[in-house]
């Protein structure tokens, strides 16, 4: 599979586009129905986490960018963004036994995709925020 | 690529117990209309509400949470809500998120039912 590239606004509605990118090109890598909803799911929690706190509902000028490839290792979703530099992989993770009244709100996205994804890996290239999200095949 | 909406029907099932059945991808710029959907029926006094997922294919992080809010307000007004027609890959996210302990999650909508009539 040939390396594939998608460039989406940094909106709520447009995440739906990446979500549906991603998941045909698992599928078109080999992966399983499920493990390709798992990255999509990923790509969508990576990107609506860029929305809502990096570009913070103003992002409609800005934008969001995706690829996939297939390597040795895996299927592998990067997910680039302008935001302010932000390591989401440093949330601490919820609890998922504490009653609701106990939890902190939020980090379920990241949650998600740490348990979905079999590898995550957060950093900067040239001033944009990177992350990287490999499921094996 | 357009953007699938959600479509929301709620029925009364008798005079205490509505469903909402929901039907499409409850993504982050989805939830806010379910949300909305739900809200209404709190304003109308509808505090046990049966939430059928059985055509919904997809729910986000956002999308739970949305409906964690909804179980809340139901349970503060003595109510409930009760999920029917989960799908194993939304009863996946559940389980790892750990609300499949939180929310009453029935097979049928006749166990949802009987949910509403149990001692808590």
């Amino acid at each position: 599979m040939d390396e594939r590239h998608l460039q989406i606004k940094g909106s709520l509605e447009a995440i739906v586009q990446a979500r549906h990118f991603v998941h045909q090109a698992a599928l078109d890598a080999g992966l399983s129905e499920q493990a390709a909803h798992h990255c999509a799911l990923a790509v969508d929690e990576a990107c609506t986490n860029i929305v809502e706190h990096g570009y913070r509902g103003e992002g409609t000028n800005q934008v969001i960018d995706i690829s996939c490839r297939k390597d040795d290792n895996g299927f592998v979703i990067t997910v680039l963004d302008d935001s302010p530099a932000f390591d989401p992989l440093a949330v601490p993770d919820p609890n998922p036994a504490a009653s609701m009244n106990e939890r902190e709100p939020g980090g379920w996205g990241v949650f998600l995709i740490k348990k979905l994804m079999d590898d995550v890996v957060y950093d900067r290239q040239n001033s944009r925020n990177r992350l990287l999200m490999m499921k094996r095949l | 690529m357009s953007v699938p909406a959600i479509s929301i029907r709620v029925e009364a099932l008798n005079s205490k117990i509505w469903l909402m059945t929901l039907y499409g991808e409850i993504d982050a710029g989805q939830s806010r209309a379910v949300g909305r959907a739900l809200n209404e029926q709190f304003a109308l006094g509808h505090k046990r509400l049966i939430l059928d997922l059985a055509q919904v294919d997809y729910i986000s992080s956002d999308g739970l949470r949305i409906l964690v809010g909804a179980w809340q307000r139901a349970r503060e007004s003595k109510g409930n809500l009760v999920l029917v027609g989960v799908k194993p890959r939304i009863l996946e996210m559940l389980q790892i998120i750990g609300l499949d302990l939180v929310f009453p999650i029935a097979e049928t909508q006749g166990q949802a039912i009987a949910h509403f009539t149990r001692p808590r």
